[in-house]
């Protein structure tokens, strides 16, 4: 290979639109590992890949509605409450397949009414959703009375949910249902004509309006998926752990909108990749973990992080400058 | 009437009130196909008035439209276009966000089963599309931001010939582009005309409009003064039309 043909080589990989996330992860399990090497350890890594996965559909949810322009940070609430709500009525006596359907049905309500509430109004989704977050917060901490509820599902439902599979645990069902839904996902965006929607939607939604794409619709469906796979992935947390709690949220809030961000999605909508939230969840939780196998205070978590995204949209805004200038042709000679 | 002869789109006696605001007082506009038209006038005269009525973003309060000899009601932009006409603004054509392929199939993408898209049929249709028209853009990977203008206006027009459009209303197309591109965008709108679509150019440029156009339709305060072949009327006429009304 001529010096020429490596540096094309070099700039086409920097240029890729994951490879700022991807770099970051390598380079912080690198440091990670040196600080501790157990923190690659098999047993660790199952540790990771036990939860990482379940935040990680949140944070696809988030990610394809932040492609669309859109913000929701009730996530946090939907994750608790869906699972609560089918605790509550599995304690009354409802079989917990009904009560399943029940708990992903008020999913879709509350998705819905974030959806509507947006589009109808024109309030920005970042106010609505953050009503609705305490809402439904406020909600769930009535119906648990702030306690922790014993969540246990028929065995066979626990095991397709949040099961180990192998390598210890490694491989489990909830990285199974992460890997599905992502290439699911993955499809829709690249693939198929709605992914053109949700891009132009939150490209710009006058364009699009203009162009008979039905951008509230579009929206309002995203919300929906969005608020679904919260609570879907909420049922798994609760199965995982064996109860519901209100606060188990935690900041899922924000931390799945820096998932995203980390992972090369703009806050202003149009760009972003299913991959690149996948990598975002991996970063954002490791970190902790990796401070904690660090002996380091885990207070150094939150600093951390905040300088974390602004670093690694600085190296997103580096490679998708140089992505433009080799479309532009400007790189080839 | 053959079909040579019967004009695209007629409007009889347009009639528009914005609450007092008499906006249109009874106009009437025919298009012949592969026709150019200027459409000039002061601010406030009702050109855009009159345009939005015919690409659906207005009902007219009194009057109808024709196209192709048929009387045509539009409810909403989406009715007009779908009957071919449509009206195209400088900043609401493209998404700078994605890339030139997306863009031009955007809401009308070529599918195959379950709606996934068919890269390779798209990508080839569009680039002989942005072919016929004289545009050249090397990559349809490029993003529509990192288009010039010109190439913008012409990507917007290549997908109206494709989509076969009757009549295209272009609002100030030569606004803030430099002198190059607005060559480029006049050329475009021959172009047009020689594939069989007809253009209604709204515009306050009026060495642009009496260059790129085969008819020439004044407007002022809601009422027609004045519709000239290009040949009958000089610059200067025009001006004078348009700022005494005589």
């Amino acid at each position: 290979m001529t010096s020429n043909k490596r540096q094309k080589l070099f700039l086409k990989i920097i240029s890729n639109k994951e490879f700022a996330s991807i770099f970051t992860l390598i380079v912080l399990w690198i440091l990670f590992y040196i600080l501790n090497p157990s923190f690659l350890s098999l047993s660790n890594l199952s540790v990771l890949f036990t939860v990482i996965p379940i935040y990680g559909i949140t944070v696809l949810g988030v990610t394809v509605l932040m492609i669309a322009g859109e913000f929701d940070l009730s996530v946090a609430a939907t994750f608790a409450l869906v699972p609560l709500v089918i605790q509550l009525l599995i304690s009354n006596g409802i079989s917990a397949i009904v009560a399943t359907i029940i708990g992903l049905l008020l999913a879709v309500l509350i998705g819905f009414l974030n959806g509507i509430i947006i589009v109808k109004t024109g309030i920005p989704s970042f106010i609505v959703t953050l009503g609705t977050l305490f809402v439904w917060l406020g909600i769930a901490l009535q119906i648990s009375g702030g306690q922790p509820h014993p969540f246990i599902l028929p065995s066979i439902a626990t095991r397709i949910l949040s099961g180990s599979i192998a390598f210890n645990g490694l491989i489990n069902s909830q990285l199974i249902w992460l890997i599905v839904f992502g290439v699911i996902f993955y499809l829709i965006l690249e693939r198929h004509q709605w992914g053109n929607w949700i891009y132009a939607t939150g490209g710009n939604k006058d364009v699009a309006r203009a162009m008979g794409i039905k951008v509230d619709y579009v929206k309002i469906w995203l919300f929906i998926l969005c608020a679904v796979l919260a609570g879907f992935s909420g049922m798994m947390e609760s199965t995982l752990y064996g109860q519901a709690i209100a606060d188990q949220g935690g900041n899922l809030e924000l931390d799945t909108i820096a998932a995203a961000v980390i992972g090369g999605t703009s806050l202003f909508g149009g760009e972003g990749s299913v991959l690149g939230g996948i990598i975002g969840t991996i970063i954002i939780w490791s970190i902790e973990n990796g401070l904690i196998l660090a002996g380091v205070s885990s207070y150094v978590y939150e600093t951390l992080i905040g300088a974390l995204i602004i670093i690694v949209v600085m190296v997103h805004r580096y490679a998708k400058k140089i992505n433009k200038n080799i479309r532009l042709g400007e790189l080839n000679e | 009437m053959s079909e040579k002869t019967q004009p695209v789109v007629k409007m009889v006696n347009i009639h528009k009130w914005f609450g007092n605001l008499y906006a249109l007082r009874g106009i009437d506009l025919e298009i012949n196909r592969g026709e150019v038209i200027g459409l000039v006038g002061d601010n406030g005269a009702g050109k855009s008035t009159l345009m939005k009525i015919l690409a659906g973003y207005h009902k007219p309060d009194k009057g109808e439209i024709y196209v192709e000899g048929k009387k045509a009601e539009f409810n909403s932009p989406h009715e007009a276009r779908e009957m071919g006409i449509e009206m195209m603004y400088q900043d609401l054509s493209l998404i700078n966000t994605m890339n030139i392929m997306r863009n031009f199939f955007l809401g009308r993408e070529i599918t195959g089963r379950f709606g996934f898209l068919k890269f390779n049929k798209m990508k080839e249709e569009a680039k002989n599309a942005i072919e016929d028209i004289g545009l050249k853009i090397p990559n349809l990977e490029l993003r529509a931001d990192e288009l010039s203008g010109g190439q913008r206006q012409g990507l917007a027009f290549a997908r109206s010939y494709y989509f076969k459009k009757k009549v295209l209303i272009l609002d100030e197309p030569t606004n803030n582009l430099s002198v190059k591109e607005t060559n480029k965008v006049l050329s475009f709108i021959r172009s047009l005309k020689v594939l069989n679509i007809s253009v209604v150019f709204v515009t306050h440029n009026l060495f642009h409009v009496h260059e790129a156009a085969d008819r020439i339709v004044v407007i002022s305060r809601g009422s027609k003064i004045g519709d000239f072949p290009k040949s009958q009327i000089s610059v200067t006429e025009l001006a004078s039309l348009i700022t005494h009304g005589s």
